[in-house]
């Protein structure tokens, strides 16, 4: 299996003090699209008894991880196979991994979206995308515009030009308290 | 079962955002946002105002649909004032977005 990954190497992370770990067909999601949303807000509302502000934390968490949910969902390139959502409490930073089986075009949309990623200037990468349109990636790029989010993406090819992706996002804790 | 309403008042050329707003395409928030297009096509010299204070969540789908009416409004210079609390952390995050589209965009964050 060839595998490579988009976007800056990994940073070494603290152990994890919490996680959770679930699996869900996109299947169910596609037919119950606020599914995406219920687990989104059970794994925020999960992680966010762990700081001092759990309603802005859970508010936070529940926009970063529902991006991800959307996102594997709406890009699965096979709806019975389970989508897969962990998460960790590491320290200064919360690790989000959500994987799914993606078709070649989403991974172009990928390449094109870290490339913009790598620029730097996040706001007019933003102003750029929204102007032309461009469909797909804003919600990943928020997370990195808005919330400070390291971004990852680990993609594994498997058979028939499918890739199982995983994205990987690391968010500062800093980001769930109301400064 | 929605989780989410549109309220808009000609009278007063408002459209008042209230619930979760994750619905699953940017054509589902063409739909919805209808109503608040309409709004702005109509709206006089005085402007129009979106209130999304009660607007607790939105996906990045419905930030795009924001962006739309407001590159409407800066398309027509339109005047458009968002109202959004401060304590809510998109909505916060979100002004700064959609003031980098359009500099004379107004917000009142409460």
């Amino acid at each position: 299996m060839t595998t490579r990954r988009l976007g800056p190497p990994p940073l070494p992370l603290p152990t994890a003090l919490t996680s959770l770990v679930l699996e869900v067909p996109a299947l169910d999601m596609v037919v119950q699209w606020r599914r995406c949303g219920v687990v989104a807000d059970y794994v925020a509302e999960y992680l966010a008894l762990s700081f001092e502000q759990p309603s802005y934390a859970q508010s936070v968490l529940s926009t970063v991880t529902n991006e991800l949910v959307e996102n594997a969902v709406r890009f699965s390139a096979d709806k019975a196979r389970p989508i897969r959502v962990e998460a960790l409490h590491r320290g200064e930073v919360v690790e989000l991994l959500v994987s799914n089986l993606a078709a070649e075009s989403h991974i172009l949309g990928l390449e094109a979206l870290f490339a913009d990623l790598a620029r730097g200037d996040l706001t007019s990468v933003f102003r750029e995308r929204v102007e032309a349109r461009t469909r797909g990636g804003l919600g990943l790029l928020i997370l990195a515009k808005d919330y400070g989010a390291v971004l990852g993406a680990m993609l594994a090819l498997e058979q028939e030009a499918r890739t199982q992706v995983t994205m990987q996002v690391v968010l500062p804790t800093k980001e769930l308290s109301n400064p | 079962m929605k989780d989410w309403q549109i309220v808009t008042q000609d009278e007063r050329a408002t459209a008042i955002l209230r619930g979760v707003f994750r619905l699953e395409s940017p054509e589902a928030y063409d739909a919805a946002f209808s109503p608040i297009v309409a709004g702005l096509n109509a709206a006089g010299d005085s402007g129009y105002t979106v209130d999304i204070t009660d607007a607790t969540l939105m996906n990045s789908s419905g930030i795009r649909a924001l962006a739309d009416l407001v590159l409407a409004a800066k398309r027509t210079q339109l005047r458009v004032l968002f109202v959004a609390k401060r304590s809510v952390p998109w909505q916060l995050k979100t002004m700064a977005s959609l003031q980098s589209l359009h500099a004379q965009l107004q917000v009142d964050l409460v």
